[in-house]
């Protein structure tokens, strides 16, 4: 928006004691400086977050979010496959989503508190 | 005109990207993350998970950005990120508002 982003790329870039690969990483247009490169680790976040939440009371699991996060990580695991170029970061990523979700689903299921808000 | 609606309507439901499809569905699930947000508004404070809540916004800020990025362009998702990204910080500032309050409350207790 403000060109702050490749300004600092450039900046950052310039140092001389980046090897060749690092720098070749850093200038490509999936590399650290673009969106390209953030918003697999943003998804993987919330699959951290729900193993994080596992410790948790089931009082605190949200029931219909974890549904919607299992959902969204079965229906994206598999249209990650189904596009080309296939990655397969985010496969494991949504797949990991689903799984983590299925779980929580799990703890609320065996305490009898599925359906409980 | 009826007969046209109608044919331009099964071709789309029979298209590479229909809702036969998970190129339809996907995207459509997506937007129930948004309408749980929409579900929980009066959710108890102390079943809201701080920690999800705030990866929650962090991803939709980041996928409305990439929404604009990716080509061809996807306002639609950048609309449902958008939402997202708003409802389910709302949910994040009850839940740091009720953190605060308890905390207040605790420091107020009167000590014997």
């Amino acid at each position: 928006m403000f060109g702050i982003v490749p300004k600092l790329q450039q900046y950052i870039c310039a140092w001389n004691f980046w090897p060749a690969f690092m720098k070749k990483f850093m200038m490509s247009e999936k590399g650290p400086f673009t969106i390209f490169f953030w918003t697999p680790l943003a998804k993987w976040g919330i699959s951290i977050a729900n193993i994080g939440d596992m410790r948790k009371p089931v009082e605190q699991v949200n029931t219909l979010q974890q549904c919607v996060i299992t959902l969204t990580g079965l229906l994206f695991t598999r249209w990650c496959f189904i596009i080309r170029p296939r990655v397969y970061n985010l496969v494991l990523c949504n797949f990991c989503m689903a799984q983590t979700g299925i779980y929580q689903l799990y703890r609320k299921h065996s305490q009898g508190k599925l359906f409980t808000r | 005109m009826a007969s046209k609606v109608s044919g331009m309507f099964w071709t789309w439901v029979h298209s590479s990207t229909g809702p036969k499809t998970t190129h339809f569905w996907a995207p459509v699930c997506n937007w129930f993350f948004p309408i749980q947000a929409l579900y929980d508004w009066n959710r108890d404070p102390a079943k809201i998970s701080k920690e999800m809540q705030c990866v929650l916004v962090c991803y939709s800020s980041l996928f409305m950005r990439w929404a604009l990025r990716i080509s061809p362009q996807s306002y639609i998702l950048f609309c449902m990120h958008l939402f997202n990204a708003t409802l389910q910080g709302r949910l994040l500032i009850r839940r740091l508002t009720w953190e605060s309050s308890q905390q207040k409350a605790i420091e107020d207790k009167p000590t014997n």
